[in-house]
């Protein structure tokens, strides 16, 4: 997997880490059941102090009950925790954190609504003689913390009205004025900008310099190499690897992930996608100058049927808010959209999909499956009027289409009206994926499909998609995976800043030229 | 995702608080200048008493929303608590008072336990306490009011005045009100409740004391409302087991009018008790109107002003809030 | 997922008989047609709300002003068929009489439901509004004086019986049978459903959200209204200051221990009937074996609590 971003090059690691006294952390044969089934069966994890550690698996694999047993949101049933030279019992979050173990989460559990003071000190607030709260020590508290990470910010002003960046950086800035030992990241950087991660790097050589170690975890695994020290790997819920990161590849890593050797992953290719369809199709979606009240700014674009076009751009260049604008989601302040040379005006996902459009969300639990539901409801959903007669659907029709998705599609389940949540991410997404199909969408607009997804199941998916292509659909795929725009698109549109900025045609695309197009923006 | 700084924040929670003061002294300018006796010492004092019930009410209901829950039993407890305590008045203010805000106490305990240990929703556990506490009230009274005993000091709290001008409901009122104000701003159980808002776990995960929180919003709300029991027993002359119905939405609409957010993470005690002064002072102005005799509005109409009322405070919280709840 | 909600069904269900047999050997008359009769009655107005109130809680909301809108359908009926013009057309009278109740009642469930879904209100709050106010419309109506009346042809609706059956029990049985079939069956009931799961997935796949959880505040109200219809031709009188009284406590109820979810997406119809069943029966058990009226609501509050336990502890 790959994040694709332009890295300067790692430190060094700190040479007199790992190996003089005992690890700070060190986990040793974790096991976990949740009702009869196992989520680890031989956990292990080692992490030295002022030593930047990484875990990565596939979803699956145990990382995040791994990391959830070391927060103290879940017990462990068997195993040891060795922390700061004693056996430990973490029983809460509270009493992780008060052994010095302090975690930042992916979706910021700070509250917005409140000054940063306040989330500051939040639950550690100083307190006078009285026991009552000093806010003048608190303030003092937050002013240091802030300058020693260069935050230059009003800490009397509500949280929730500065970026997501800063945010996360008050967040690191309330575990380390609580004397962490160990930080834990969780997906740290999933809503930072270049710039942006550049300064989150300097906090975390920064907090290695003084001695507190890092838990660093992400799927971009460029970005590992760039940080950390060393690199757990988990597979099937057991460690299957424990390596100081100067000594592996990238290669090295997914092989250890997916159990299959490196040799063999180079020889098959990354993906399952091959731009085998000759762009002459009629034009589905051209778009001009187009924006949105959320951040889109221009966008040109133009999607053929048979055709895929990418978008590839960083994070917060304006990709989703392009498929949303598209779709209908958000309001447009500016430009137009043509589908099949007529000009629409598309103000909501129902007249997206009556106009023949369809949008696979990035983000499933939240925006594409309805949990209680069965899988037959989920993957009708869409189709639903089209099934039915005057306000009636027809049962039957509704069970035939099912069936044929499940069969093309490769879906597991035990019948179609198994409760979706009981299925794995990867089925969910080929439900979803379904969901859209089944419109018989002129345009398919993909924003990460493939993402949270095990590896065998991405390579169904992208079959699938490069099914539908050859048929004559139109795709339009946002992807943070250079391998599928590369392999796939036959043409790649690079967003900046919520701008169309560039565009390379396939095929001639290398991971070099397009990291290139990402990085420099305008010709 | 957002990498906009997100200004509306800022700007929701400093209007979700202003409106209400605004409001309330509009109100009182317009009553001040229209009527001959709006500020007389026997409105005043009279309008204050009344509402004093309310206003405790009012804020035991603010801390519990500001934890993201409710307390639907408020009213029917506060109708035990009067019965308990005019039960209790031969033995002086010394007794039933306490009596009164164990009553409380003890139904708060009973939805605390329900809900952080049994993990009921807040919604159904107090609707559940609401009807038990209901039950219990006419039990005991045999669904009669329950006269006090007028020979006992009990009726001086609810009929009495400090300084001959302010009730001393209302300095009972308004030290709950102190206290519980000082708790939020002053305290770190206080932040904690306001932290958890609508999003418990994120507070947990946080590593604060999520559970003392929501434990304690619950049972001081109860008490609040046995202290409210006292006070109408104490004002009425008699313990009330059919008081109360309407008491707990009442209260729960002053919150909103204050600007804390149902779904939490947003409150203030004072705006909340402002709140409560504005639904008291809306009836207060339409009483004065009736008795100029510009119109004669009878009793039925003031529930349709109050919810009128109600109906414009949330349409103006929804204009004020919309950009931001856009998805 | 059906496998179950058919457990606690079975649970409602077993929990019911026993109920039965506990009566038929300690109650006296319990198995009359008297008695039976009687009970039908009472459950059947429960229930129709019931049934309004489970669409609601499964859009994901909550509907507090069943009660004033029984009330103000109550207050108006009698208004319309003893005004000088229903005298006169006494059979175009009666027709006014039951629809225009119905067509105020649809209003106010509009009313809610715009607030809650083009505002972005919370349902509490929303109908918290008429919850307030509702009654006192009734009664401005009504002057607060309590209406009584003749009408055989109106009371019919609320005194006449089919088969030994009350009326009222037959039209909250088909009441029930249809709606079944409309959550089941029709794009409206997958709709809602949808909406209850996840409303934002379901806006991305298309469904018109607003207009669901509009017609659904709507169809609440309406049911309500009938209800209210019900209870005034029972009585033959029409008291804007007690119809309905805590009728939204007993529909909360009757739902929830029917299974419904406060947190939306789940609609058990035969749940919420036979949990308004259950409750019914329970007081009934109560207050004919001697045990005061008081201890009834702290019964049904033991019902509820436990029902919610139950509900949780199966949730996976």
């Amino acid at each position: 997997m790959s994040g694709g971003r332009v890295r300067a090059a790692p430190l060094p690691s700190s040479e007199n880490g790992p190996g003089m006294t005992e690890p700070l952390l060190q986990m040793t044969g974790i096991t976990k059941s949740f009702g009869g089934v196992p989520a680890l069966s031989d956990g292990n994890l080692t992490i030295s102090a002022g030593e930047v550690h990484s875990i990565v698996g596939q979803n699956g694999a145990g990382k995040s009950t791994l990391i959830k047993i070391l927060t103290g949101v879940y017990r462990r049933d068997g195993g040891t925790i060795r922390w700061r030279g004693r056996d430990v019992e973490l029983r809460s979050p509270r009493e992780a954190q008060e052994a010095g173990i302090a975690t930042i989460y992916q979706e910021l559990t700070l509250v917005p609504q409140r000054t940063v003071i306040e989330n500051i000190v939040l639950g550690y607030e100083p307190r006078t003689r009285f026991g009552m709260i000093d806010w003048r020590a608190a303030e003092v508290r937050t002013r240091e913390v802030l300058s020693r990470f260069a935050i230059d910010i009003d800490p009397h002003r509500p949280l929730g009205s500065y970026p997501t960046a800063i945010q996360q950086l008050v967040a690191i800035g309330r575990a380390a004025s609580m004397n962490a030992h160990l930080l834990i990241m969780d997906e740290p950087t999933s809503s930072l900008d270049d710039r942006e991660v550049d300064v989150l790097f300097g906090v975390i050589r920064q907090l290695r310099a003084q001695g507190t170690a890092v838990l660093y975890v992400s799927h971009f695994l460029d970005e590992l190499f760039a940080i950390c020290d060393g690199v757990t790997t988990l597979r099937d819920g057991r460690t299957t690897g424990e390596a100081r990161i100067p000594d592996v590849t990238k290669l090295d890593l997914i092989a250890g992930m997916l159990g299959r050797s490196a040799e063999d992953i180079r020889a098959a290719g990354m993906t399952n996608l091959a731009i085998d369809s000759d762009p002459d199709g009629d034009t589905v979606l051209e778009t001009r100058n187009l924006a949105s009240d959320r951040r889109l700014r221009c966008l040109d674009l133009k999607v053929r049927s048979g055709q895929i076009v990418g978008l590839a751009g960083l994070l917060g260049s304006g990709r989703t808010e392009a498929a949303r604008a598209i779709f209908g989601m958000d309001r447009t302040t500016a430009g137009q959209v043509s589908l099949q040379g007529q000009t629409r005006r598309i103000s909501s996902p129902r007249e997206a999909i009556g106009a023949g459009l369809a949008f696979l969300t990035e983000d499933r639990k939240t925006e594409g499956i309805i949990p209680d539901l069965s899988v037959r409801e989920n993957l009708t959903l869409a189709l639903l009027p089209r099934l039915s007669r005057m306000g009636v659907i027809d049962e039957a029709h509704e069970r035939r289409i099912v069936e044929e998705f499940i069969k093309a599609l490769g879906i597991k389940t035990a019948n179609m009206d198994q409760p979706i949540r009981e299925l794995s991410g990867g089925n969910q997404q080929k439900v979803l994926l379904g969901r859209w199909l089944a419109l018989e969408p002129r345009l398919l607009i993909l924003d990460e499909p493939t993402r949270g997804v095990d590896v065998g199941a991405k390579r169904e998916i992208q079959a699938i998609i490069r099914d539908r292509v050859a048929k004559g659909c139109a795709v339009l795929l946002i992807s943070s995976e250079f391998e599928e725009l590369i392999e796939g698109a036959n043409e790649i549109v690079v967003m900046q800043d919520g701008r169309s900025v560039r565009r390379l045609t396939n095929p001639g695309v290398t991971e070099d030229s397009l990291i290139n197009a990402i990085a420099t923006g305008t010709s | 995702m957002s990498n906009i700084p997100n200004l509306r924040i800022r700007r929701v929670t400093a209007q979700g608080h202003l409106a209400v003061w605004v409001a309330l002294a509009a109100l009182l300018i317009f009553g001040v200048l229209r009527y001959d006796n709006f500020a007389s010492s026997y409105n005043i004092s009279s309008f204050l008493g009344y509402n004093s019930m309310f206003i405790l009410i009012s804020v035991g209901m603010c801390l519990v929303i500001m934890t993201g829950g409710i307390d639907l039993s408020v009213g029917t407890v506060a109708a035990l608590s009067s019965v308990v305590a005019a039960f209790l008045s031969p033995y002086g203010l010394i007794v039933a008072l306490p009596a009164g805000a164990a009553t409380g106490l003890v139904v708060g305990t009973i939805n605390a336990v329900l809900i952080t240990g049994l993990r009921v929703p807040p919604f159904m556990a107090t609707l559940a306490s609401m009807l038990a506490a209901k039950g219990a009230a006419l039990w005991l009274s045999d669904s009669r009011a329950v006269a006090v005993d007028w020979a006992s000091d009990f009726t001086r709290l609810g009929m009495g005045k400090v300084v001959g001008l302010l009730p001393w409901t209302i300095l009972l009122a308004l030290v709950v009100v102190l206290a519980a104000w000082l708790l939020i701003e002053r305290s770190s159980l206080g932040r904690t409740i306001l932290a958890i808002g609508g999003n418990a776990e994120a507070a947990h995960l946080m590593g604060l004391k999520t559970r003392r929180a929501e434990v304690f919003v619950y049972i001081f709300s109860g008490t609040c409302a046995g202290l409210a029991g006292v006070i109408l027993a104490s004002g009425y002359g008699a313990g009330q087991p059919l008081e109360g119905a309407g008491w707990e939405l009442a209260a729960i609409a002053a919150v909103v009018v204050g600007g804390t957010l149902l779904t939490g993470g947003m409150g203030s005690v004072p705006a909340t008790i402002a709140g409560a002064l504005l639904f008291g002072l809306v009836l207060n102005l339409l009483n004065f109107e009736n008795g100029r005799g510009t119109f004669s509005l009878s009793a039925n109409w003031q529930a349709v002003i109050r919810g009128m009322f109600l109906l414009v405070v949330i349409l103006l919280q929804a204009r004020l809030s919309r950009p931001a709840t856009k998805t | 997922m059906r496998r179950r909600l058919d457990n606690r069904l079975l649970g409602l269900i077993a929990a019911l008989t026993t109920l039965v047999v506990l009566n038929v050997a300690i109650t006296p008359n319990f198995l009359n047609m008297q008695t039976l009769a009687v009970n039908a009655s009472q459950v059947s107005t429960i229930a129709i709300v019931a049934l309004g109130m489970t669409l609601v809680i499964a859009s994901g909301g909550i509907d507090l002003s069943v009660g004033a809108v029984m009330a103000v359908a109550g207050a108006l009926a009698p208004i319309l068929f003893l005004s000088d013009w229903a005298l006169a057309n006494p059979a175009l009278g009666l027709f006014a009489a039951i629809t225009l109740p119905l067509c105020v009642a649809a209003i106010c469930g509009v009313f809610n439901g715009t607030l809650i879904s083009l505002l972005g209100v919370q349902p509490i709050v929303a109908t918290l509004i008429f919850f307030i106010s509702g009654r006192g419309i009734a009664q401005v109506m009504t002057n607060g004086n309590l209406q009584t009346f003749n009408n055989p042809s109106f009371t019919w609706l609320g005194t006449g019986r089919i088969l030994g059956l009350p009326v009222q029990a037959w039209i909250a049985l088909v009441l029930m049978l249809v709606i079944a079939w409309v959550v089941r069956r029709t794009l409206y009931g997958r709709y809602l459903l949808a909406i209850g799961g996840n409303e934002r997935a379901a806006a991305l796949a298309g469904v018109p959200v607003t207009r669901v959880k509009i017609a659904t505040y709507a169809i609440s109200a309406i049911l309500a209204g009938l209800a209210g219809l019900i209870v005034v031709a029972i009585n033959s009188a029409s008291d804007a200051a007690r119809i309905g009284q805590l009728m939204e406590l007993d529909a909360i109820a009757a739902s929830v221990v029917g299974g419904a979810a406060l947190s939306g997406g789940r609609a058990p119809i035969l749940g919420t009937v036979l949990g308004a069943v259950f409750i019914q029966l329970m007081d009934y058990t109560l207050i004919a074996n001697g045990i005061p009226d008081e201890a009834t609501l702290i019964v049904t509050a033991g019902i509820i609590v436990i029902a919610i336990w139950l509900q949780s502890g199966r949730r996976v």
